[in-house]
Formats: structure tokens, C-alpha cells, sequence
């Protein structure tokens, strides 16, 4: 603690020659720029890799807290993967910490009301009907994530629903790209398995989704 | 209803839409931001690092946080110990230099360290004079504040970016077009480590030595054996751990340095895989350690080399910067080990000089030929 205080003192009174505040890069200004332009990503992709929306906050924010903290680390350009990336590990240790704490029964009460939850702030209504046939078909998506087993499902979402490269989620992994492809091939099986199992049918290739969106490795 | 009329289509760029439609809620956001503003002023307090961005984000926010006036009059009471701590360190700031410092000849060749002049800078402090008892206690207080470091703080202290006095403004006589130098490269000072004066690794042939080459694998030859580059981020952190980019090029190595940030490579470091892997330096007997040394990229890269021992306290016997510029050069120092030591390797640790008009670039840094023998001179 001493020696930080002096360091900190040190620097303070020996400022480096020709060093202003104003030619250096400001710091915060790039963390916001990462914060505004991928909340939302964390945001759904907390969710997506199972955390509960009681949850969701703080996972969130604890990303946010590593990207402060690894600023450094994040190449310009890729600072989506890094961003997905460490969200991905973040909810990681949340499932870990879960496992050891006894369940809440809020975590199911928020998981069956945020289905049929109209986002706040939209300015488009749904009917009814729209409204109900929306909230099936995330439901039939959340109920095939559930399914995965954490590895497939965590190579699913950042492949195929936040669509990084195979590369650039091998890198987030840890594994080498092949081992993503593999993954998220055995994710699309469970994944075909839950819409049949739903009566939902998938579209063969250029019926209703283009078929550079559904990139199955 | 036939069973095929009560299929409903969808797909996975459907889902994937209507997920998108709906945005993080902006309490969240709001909150997230607030949390960052006061995490990023606490992060830069917290690791003030070696580059001018943290250390002028530290600066800033002790002069915007109460608190820390506070925690500075708490160190106000200790004033002697404070003047004792600042004293040497003002001293000993231009030690180190990246430029040719301006006695020193131009292409000077191995001569750069004289033999007086090498005896004088290793040797231990036999304070006589009271400048010299000044130092001495200041390299005491240093040895014992080290003392409860971190092992990587020892390894290589934590290294303060100081101007270089006399080559502010200068750019290097061996300066390419491509390479800016809009701010003059700076001083590495490594406050801690006592054979660090004369340091300064001069360019020229090598005078022919005793005995093989102590550095397995210092050609690369066989790739990256042996040899490790780890990003430096925290050097409170108990041991670098996070791999920095780096890998043999051209039978060279070659590692990514970005912006503001630190790397530190050494021999032997994790692998073991050839042997050779340590080799003993004897008290009183010459050595040369030399190595060819280039950048490629448009920031400035500040390096120093150092040989000493590869475990805990991690004693050095030369610590010495390297002026690295775009030209691959050849760089050598002979020094004289003030102990023996039966467990040494060699490390260097690289600095990319932060520029505010390219925040973000890198440069590549190769050694090559990493080379340490004995010499028959006796200093």
C-alpha cells in the first residue's frame, strides 16, 4: 500500500516532460463507444447462454468491468468478439457460482414472465396474434438453447446468433475453429430435434431465409 | 387441418431478428456507464503503468478525487522518508538512455563500455563519499521495499517511462523515413537494479570469444524453443501469464508490441524441452552477451536486455537498454558479474512507445543471434 501511494505520489510530482492530459487518448471516451455499441449484444447473449434476467444485470456489467479492466487487450475492429467473448466467460463463472448457491424461485418466475414480456420503449405494437406467435418462436429458440449442453450452446450463440467468424469465436474459446464447427454442427442437431419436436418446420434453403443468414458450418 | 398445414416455418435468421428487436433496457445502460466512470478513474489509480496514458489518467484523478488529497497528506507525514525515497531516484533517472548518449562515439563498436568505466558501474557501493553513502542507502531502502514485491515486481521492478534528457527532440542519426518519431523515444528507468549505469548496448562486430554460445537455441534455429514473450499488463500480478503474439520469422523472433503496452520475453521461461538450459556466471570473469535487434512498424519501441538469474530474486548482473531502430543492427555489451550465480538466463522487456496521434498501432519487434560468451580480456 506504501509503495503504491508512493508510486502514485511519484508520478504525480514528477509529471513526464512533454506529457499533457490533453494529447493523450481519453479512456473513458472508448470505453462508452464499446458500451453503446454492444450492450445489447451482452445483453442478449447473457440471456441466450442462460442467465436469468434477475441476473442479467449484473453479468453485464461485470463484462463491462473487464473490458475497463482489459482495455488494453482489445484490438481496434474486434472489440465485438472480445466483448462476446468475455460475456461467454463471465456467464460461464455465473453458472459455476449458481450451482453453489440453492435456486431461487424468483430465477423461474423471471424466466417465464420475460417470454411474453413487450420490450418497453417500442415504438411498433403487435397484435395480439403477432404478439403471441413472436413470443412462441423465442421460446422454441430458448428452449433448444436449454437443451445444449454449455459448450454447444455457449459456440451456438456466439456463431450463430451473434454470428462472430469461426475464427474469431475459436480465438474467444480457446479452441481451435474446427472444434467451434463441430460444435455448433451437433447445436444444430438439437436444434432440429426441438422444432420438430415443436411442429415448427425449418425452411429448406431459399424458402423464407436467405441462405447466407443460415451459415450451418 | 392437415399436419403439413399446421407446420409453421421459421428459421434461424428469423429468431435471430426478433431477438434483435429488443434492446437492453436503458436503465441498464444507464447504470452500466455510471459504474464505468467511476471504475475507470479507480482502475487507473489503482495500476498506474509505465505508459503516459494510465499515468496522466492517474494524475487526473488525484487531482479530481478528494480522497486521494487525503491519502497524499497521510504521506506528507513522512516526509524523510519520502525525500530519502525521491532523492536517489532523481539522481538516477537519466541512467538509462535509448539514444546514443553524447560522449559516446558513433559506431563506436564494442567499445562503447570501457573497462574503467565498466569496473566503476559494477561495482558494489563502497560508499566513501556522502553522495555515494546517499546512494547506498537509497539502494537499501530499494532492496527492502522489493522485498515484499510481487516475484514478477522483482523480476524486472516495475519500470518508469522518464525522458531521456539528452535525447529530447533529437531523433536518431539512423532515423527511416517511415519511422515516426514525433516524440523522442524514451528512458527506461528500473529503479531497484544496481548494475544499471553505463548500460547502454553499443552496435559493431563482436570481438571473438571463449567457448560456445551459453543460450541454447539463441539463433532460433529450432524455433521458439525454450524462449517465452508474455504481455506485461500488471506488474503486481504474481508472474506475466497471458501469451504476447510472437513467433519465429525468418529465423528470427518476432513479437507484436502495441501501443502503451509491455512485454517481457525470456530464456529459459516454461519450456524446458532443450538442454542447455541455464548456464553459470562466474565472478570476475568477462562476458558478452550481444544480439541483433529491428523493429518494423510506426511506433518507437523501447527495449532493454538483462542477464541474471532466472528464479527468484531474479539478481541481475547487467541490465541494459538496446537502441532498437527499423535497421536490424547488431548490439553487444561485455560486463563483469559481481557474484557467481549457477542459474542464469537472459530476458528483455519491450515498451511501445504510445503516440497520441496513433493511440492504437503497434510495431514488431525481432531478436535474432541472441548471443552470450566469455572474453579473455579481464575488466
Amino acid at each position: 500500500m506504501l509503495l503504491s501511494t508512493l508510486s502514485l505520489l511519484r508520478c504525480a510530482l514528477f509529471p513526464v516532460a512533454g506529457e499533457s492530459s490533453s494529447e493523450l487518448p481519453d479512456v473513458s471516451e472508448r470505453v462508452e463507444r464499446i458500451v453503446r455499441q454492444h450492450l445489447d449484444a451482452v445483453w442478449r447473449t447473457a440471456r441466450n447462454l442462460g442467465v436469468t434476467d434477475r441476473d442479467a444485470d449484473d453479468v453485464v456489467q461485470e463484462v463491462m468491468l473487464v473490458v475497463v479492466r482489459r482495455l488494453d487487450d482489445i484490438d481496434v475492429g474486434r472489440e465485438r468478439a472480445f466483448v462476446l467473448g468475455a460475456t461467454a466467460r463471465v456467464a460461464a463463472n455465473w453458472r459455476r457460482g449458481r450451482r453453489r448457491r440453492p435456486e431461487e424461485l424468483t430465477d423461474s418466475i423471471d424466466s417465464v414472465s420475460g417470454v411474453y414480456e413487450v420490450p418497453p420503449g417500442r415504438a411498433v405494437f403487435w397484435s395480439p396474434e403477432q404478439a403471441f406467435e413472436r413470443a412462441e418462436k423465442l421460446a422454441l429458440l430458448a428452449e433448444a438453447l436449454d437443451q445444449m449442453p454449455p459448450e454447444l450452446r455457449v459456440a451456438f450463440t456466439l456463431f450463430e446468433l451473434e454470428q462472430l467468424t469461426g475464427r474469431e469465436t475459436a480465438e474467444q474459446l480457446g479452441v481451435a475453429p474446427s472444434v467451434v464447427f463441430s460444435r455448433v454442427r451437433r447445436a444444430w442437431a438439437i436444434f432440429r430435434r426441438c422444432c420438430a419436436d415443436a411442429d415448427v418446420a425449418l425452411p429448406q434453403a431459399g424458402q423464407l431465409a436467405e441462405p447466407a443468414e443460415e451459415h450451418e458450418p | 387441418m392437415s399436419a403439413p398445414d399446421r407446420q409453421r416455418l421459421t428459421s434461424l435468421g428469423e429468431l435471430r431478428a426478433l431477438q434483435r428487436e429488443e434492446p437492453a433496457p436503458a436503465a441498464l445502460r444507464r447504470r452500466v456507464l455510471e459504474r464505468l466512470a467511476d471504475e475507470t478513474a479507480r482502475a487507473a489509480l489503482a495500476t498506474p503503468r509505465a505508459a503516459g496514458q494510465p499515468l496522466a489518467a492517474a494524475r487526473r484523478a488525484v487531482k479530481l478525487r478528494p480522497g486521494w488529497l487525503a491519502l497524499g497528506g497521510l504521506a506528507a507525514a513522512f516526509p524523510f522518508a519520502l525525500s530519502q525515497w525521491l532523492q536517489p531516484l532523481r539522481s538516477r533517472e537519466p541512467e538509462l538512455t535509448l539514444a546514443p548518449e553524447p560522449s559516446e562515439p558513433a559506431g563506436a563498436g564494442t567499445a562503447a563500455l570501457e573497462p574503467g568505466a565498466g569496473a566503476a558501474a559494477l561495482e558494489p557501493a563502497a560508499a566513501s563519499t556522502a553522495a555515494e553513502q546517499t546512494r547506498a542507502r537509497a539502494r537499501a531502502a530499494a532492496a527492502k521495499a522489493s522485498a515484499s514485491a510481487t516475484s514478477a515486481a522483482r523480476r524486472w521492478a516495475a519500470p518508469q517511462l522518464r525522458p531521456a534528457p539528452s535525447t529530447i527532440g533529437q531523433p536518431a542519426p539512423d532515423l527511416q523515413p517511415g519511422l515516426r518519431r514525433d516524440r523522442p523515444a524514451r528512458a527506461m528507468v528500473l529503479p531497484g537494479f544496481a548494475p544499471t549505469s553505463r548500460t547502454l548496448m553499443s552496435e559493431g562486430p563482436l570481438p571473438a570469444g571463449i567457448g560456445p554460445n551459453l543460450i541454447t537455441n539463441g539463433d532460433f534455429s529450432q524455433g521458439t524453443a525454450l524462449w517465452s514473450v508474455r504481455r506485461w499488463d500488471d506488474f503486481v500480478a504474481p508472474e506475466p501469464t497471458a501469451l504476447a503474439p510472437y513467433d519465429v520469422v525468418r529465423g528470427a523472433l518476432c513479437t507484436t508490441v502495441r501501443s502503451g503496452a509491455f512485454v517481457i520475453g525470456g530464456w529459459p521461461w516454461g519450456d524446458r524441452s532443450l538442454s542447455p538450459n541455464s548456464f553459470a556466471l562466474e565472478r570476475g570473469q568477462r562476458y558478452r552477451v550481444s544480439l541483433r535487434a529491428w523493429i518494423k512498424g510506426p511506433l518507437q519501441v523501447a527495449l532493454v536486455f538483462k542477464v541474471g538469474h532466472q528464479e527468484q530474486p531474479y539478481d541481475a548482473a547487467i541490465v541494459a537498454a538496446v537502441p532498437v531502430t527499423q535497421i536490424p543492427r547488431l548490439f553487444s555489451i561485455a560486463f563483469e558479474p559481481h557474484a557467481d550465480d549457477d542459474n542464469a538466463g537472459v530476458g528483455f522487456v519491450a515498451n511501445a512507445v504510445a503516440n497520441p496521434d496513433t493511440p492504437f498501432g503497434s510495431s514488431e519487434l525481432c531478436i535474432d543471434d541472441v548471443k552470450l560468451t566469455r572474453e579473455a580480456r579481464q575488466l
